[in-house]
């Protein structure tokens, strides 16, 4: 705690409340697992808006959160391509970078996006999502295409 | 007998006689046929016409336009002529533009500028709530008609289904569904064969239960055409809707589409009913393809192979295209609900990320089926969802949906309200920044 009443590490602090009841090796998997998902969430987030992330995982139970954690990386994984996906096409709409740079990366995202290896996905998040991977491909696409081929449903209300 | 008497002893509505085909127009009607003709079927079809039937011109009348209102052709300084007979087999923009207005009256048509069957039978039904004989050929006053269709009257609600007009048809002649819908509203055997209407029959759609709007829908009725009594265009509708629905099963194959998958007409209906206050409804042009459809057209712009593991919700190229194998039964619903946003909600929701937009789309979806008593059985984008839930607990879902179709001040009302529910010391920016870095959890986290 420091000297103001603030949590020095909130991150910290959620993941050892919610690895208390673990095995200690679950428990360090379920923190690396962790980790790897709020490394996806935008810079954007504090600390304090990760550890409310963490903290989701004391509703599921012990037994199965160390599946959920790793279920949660893979998902914000998804988001994160998603995110970047949907910048890249605002950044190709708005013209705002170098057409090179804008190719470069989104071949890059396009490459990263093919090699998702979607058995990490739960069924039920497979299910959610997948089709969210496809958009990224498609949008990725698009802009490599100059702006002339098929867009993803988001994509078309945005370059409408 | 004249036909109005028949009409008006049958307890049917009358309405205006349309002026005949000999009666003379006056110029500046005329003119304003010619300019409306000018509007909705363009230059061309004006200068083509007027090219081709300079004898029908010169019996109409002849006057001068303002310089540069056709613009094109030899027959600049005509200004009278009527647009032409539309029937069976014709095509192009004016066919377009009678399916929109047929559809504005009720009518449920895919508007594709080709005059088929179900075209042909939608202008009958029109011509049949207008007091018009019924021919199925769109003439001059079958326009005129169209341009301003007149009302009925409350006492026809219900009782739109002759045909021919002197023959009624009786409550036991209903199927099951439609009787069970008709009660909802009001009805009862005596009174609909007595031509007796219920109050509800009087009430404006707005004022219509959730339920009573589901019955209504379900008989045919968008809101204009309950509020204006045009009952046999209504009750050509949901034979429409079903066989658009049918088609799009045949086409897909059997088994292969969610049961109940609501076709793009009904969906029409559906968001009308629920939202038409907020809105004028646009129908998305929507394609369902299968598997095989996806992929062939994606290699077809982007090359072989290129067709993602993931497989693709759908993509947009002039038009939308659906997998038919990613959908639910709202799909189309929920679609037709992105075509409809305003655009200040689209700067709001999906720049920069699309969480908002989805979230709250999806829940008007859900919101209008489940007015509509159609069971959701699939919750799309949960996390969205949720986050917009709580967004709507410190605004309303009113708000959210004047913010959503409306733009404008409303999403300043939507963003304050928000803002308002946010705890001690933090901003809409903080919001935000969290919703869009896909934080979702801390971002609800900040609404108390």
């Amino acid at each position: 705690m420091s000297p103001s009443g603030s949590v020095a590490d909130p991150v910290g602090e959620a993941i050892a409340q919610a690895t208390s009841g673990l095995a200690p090796s679950d428990a360090a998997k379920f923190e690396a697992a962790m980790r790897a998902g709020l490394d996806q969430i935008g810079k954007e987030a504090p600390p304090e808006a990760l550890a409310e992330e963490v903290k989701q995982a004391e509703a599921i139970p012990p037994a199965e959160r160390l599946e959920w954690a790793r279920d949660y990386a893979a998902r914000q994984e998804v988001r994160r391509l998603s995110r970047d996906a949907w910048n890249l096409l605002q950044q190709f709409k708005a013209r705002s970078l170098p057409s090179e740079e804008l190719k470069q990366r989104a071949n890059a995202l396009l490459d990263e996006a093919t090699k998702f290896d979607q058995s990490r996905l739960k069924k039920a998040s497979l299910s959610e999502l997948r089709y969210d991977l496809g958009d990224v491909e498609i949008e990725c696409r698009f802009i490599l295409s100059g702006g002339k081929g098929p867009v993803s449903l988001r994509g078309g209300k945005l370059i409408k | 007998m004249p036909r109005s008497s028949r009409l008006s002893r049958a307890g049917v509505r009358t309405v205006s006689p349309r002026p005949s085909k000999s009666s003379p127009v006056p110029a500046d009607a005329r003119a304003e046929l010619l300019l409306r003709w000018q509007a909705h079927a363009g230059n061309n079809a004006v200068s083509e016409l007027v090219e081709k039937d300079a004898l029908a011109v010169q019996r109409l009348g002849v006057g001068v336009l303002p310089a540069g209102v056709i613009g094109v052709g030899p027959a600049v300084a005509v200004a009278a002529i009527a647009p032409p007979k539309l029937k069976l087999g014709s095509k192009g923009p004016a066919v377009k533009d009678v399916q929109e207005k047929l559809n504005a009256t009720g009518a449920a048509l895919i508007v594709d500028s080709i005059f088929g069957g179900q075209t042909k039978t939608a202008v009958m039904a029109f011509q049949s709530d207008q007091g018009l004989k019924a021919t199925g050929i769109v003439d001059a006053a079958t326009h005129a008609a169209l341009a301003a269709p007149a009302a009925g009257t409350p006492a026809a609600v219900g009782l739109g289904r002759y045909k021919p007009w002197e023959s009624k048809l009786r409550w036991n002649a209903l199927t099951k569904a439609e009787r069970d819908n008709w009660a909802i509203l009001g009805w009862n055997k005596a009174d609909w064969d007595a031509h007796h209407p219920p109050p509800t029959a009087t009430k404006a759609f707005k004022d219509l239960t959730p339920v009573e709007r589901g019955a209504a829908v379900r008989l045919g009725y968008i809101r204009a055409s309950w509020d204006k009594h045009w009952d046999v265009a209504s009750s050509k509708a949901p034979a429409a809707y079903a066989a658009e629905e049918s088609a799009m099963k045949k086409k897909a194959g059997r088994g292969v589409l969610p049961a109940g998958m609501i076709g793009s007409l009904r969906a029409r209906a559906i968001l009308d009913a629920e939202f038409g206050d907020l809105a004028t409804i646009k129908l998305p042009e929507v394609h369902l393809l299968n598997d095989a459809g996806m992929k062939k057209a994606y290699e077809g712009f982007y090359g072989a192979g290129s067709y993602p593991a993931s497989g693709l919700r759908g993509f947009q190229k002039d038009g939308i295209y659906l997998n038919q194998n990613a959908v639910w039964k709202g799909t189309t619903v929920h679609e037709s609900l992105h075509k409809q946003e305003h655009s200040d909600w689209d700067a709001f929701a999906y720049s920069p990320s699309t969480s908002i937009g989805e979230g709250a789309t999806t829940i008007l979806t859900e919101t209008a089926l489940t007015n509509q008593s159609i069971a959701v059985t699939t919750h799309s984008y949960p996390d969205e969802v949720s986050l917009v839930t709580k967004m709507n607990t410190h605004s309303s879902l009113d708000h959210m949906k004047k913010a959503y179709f409306q733009g404008g001040a409303n999403i300043a009302t939507y963003r304050t309200d928000v803002t308002a529910g946010l705890i001690a010391g933090k901003t809409w920016a903080n919001f935000r920044a969290l919703v869009d870095a896909g934080s979702f959890a801390a971002a609800k986290a900040l609404l108390t």
